[in-house]
């Protein structure tokens, strides 16, 4: 059976103008803390995953492995 | 204690030691954009003479101050870097410069609500100057996407004005104009 076929750039417009819609719903001051939150959400899962990868590990060698992983992240985003 | 307590931690700490800051990089561009994840908190800071040492003091033990000044190659200013200790959250204080740009934009910063309190953070006008002078200098993905956002969800509260003429004095207008009417089908 034939699948219509995504027009791919019309799907990345419709999601683009979502975004912004959504982004134009909220004040300023209540998308201030939104940094904050999606760095402490992406703690956790890379925390999760840490633990998943190296369950042996103590609680201040995940703390350590986080900070090095952190540390790779910030340096990958340091243009060179 | 999370990353947003950690700013309204530095920013009762700035204000207790009367020192003017606004806050930029990626929280300004959440406040005026498209929410994104971040790993620091950039502020520029006004210090005068022995604030820094009364800030250091009133950060520790778990906010700590790197002492030593160093130098930022995108933004070409000099900072100072803290880590809070136990979530290695990053706090950069980025020194005041005094060219005309970055003394403008400081004084047209807003202030708004930040958790309990408020925080004063740059404008949306100020962000997209600044981040197409850097895109002319580094060509970093996150800069060109902020603007974009913010450019496309502020659209018509810009003062355009305002860009325009900072854009002909760093020589990124066109970019701009680019931005700006490929932004146009969000109206």
């Amino acid at each position: 059976m034939d699948r219509p076929e995504l027009d791919i750039p019309e799907l990345a417009r419709a999601l683009d103008r979502e975004r912004i819609l959504r982004a134009r719903a909220k004040s300023p001051w209540e998308k201030l803390q939104a940094g904050g939150d999606l760095f402490d959400a992406a703690c956790q899962r890379m925390i999760w995953g840490i633990k998943t990868q190296f369950p042996d590990l103590t609680e201040a060698q995940v703390q350590a492995e986080l900070a090095r992983r952190l540390a790779i992240a910030r340096r990958l985003e340091t243009p060179r | 204690m999370n990353a947003n307590q950690i700013v309204a931690r530095v920013i009762h700490a700035l204000d207790e030691h009367n020192i003017p800051y606004m806050l930029v990089g990626a929280f300004s561009a959440n406040a005026f954009g498209v929410e994104r994840s971040t790993h620091d908190a950039d502020f520029v800071v006004e210090l005068g003479d022995g604030a820094l040492a009364g800030l250091t003091k009133s950060l520790a033990p778990d906010i700590v101050v790197e002492p030593q000044l160093s130098f930022e190659s995108v933004t070409l200013t000099q900072r100072y870097i803290a880590t809070h200790v136990s979530s290695s959250f990053k706090i950069e204080f980025f020194l005041l410069a005094d060219e005309p740009f970055h003394q403008e934009r400081f004084r047209r910063r807003l202030r708004g609500r930040f958790m309990d309190g408020t925080a004063w953070v740059q404008s949306p006008e100020d962000l997209i100057v600044q981040k197409l002078r850097w895109y002319g200098r580094v060509k970093r993905n996150k800069d060109i996407d902020d603007v974009r956002n913010v450019i496309a969800v502020q659209l018509r509260n810009l003062d355009l004005n305002y860009i325009r003429r900072w854009c002909d004095t760093h020589g990124t207008r066109d970019l701009f104009e680019k931005l700006w009417n490929e932004a146009q089908e969000f109206q």
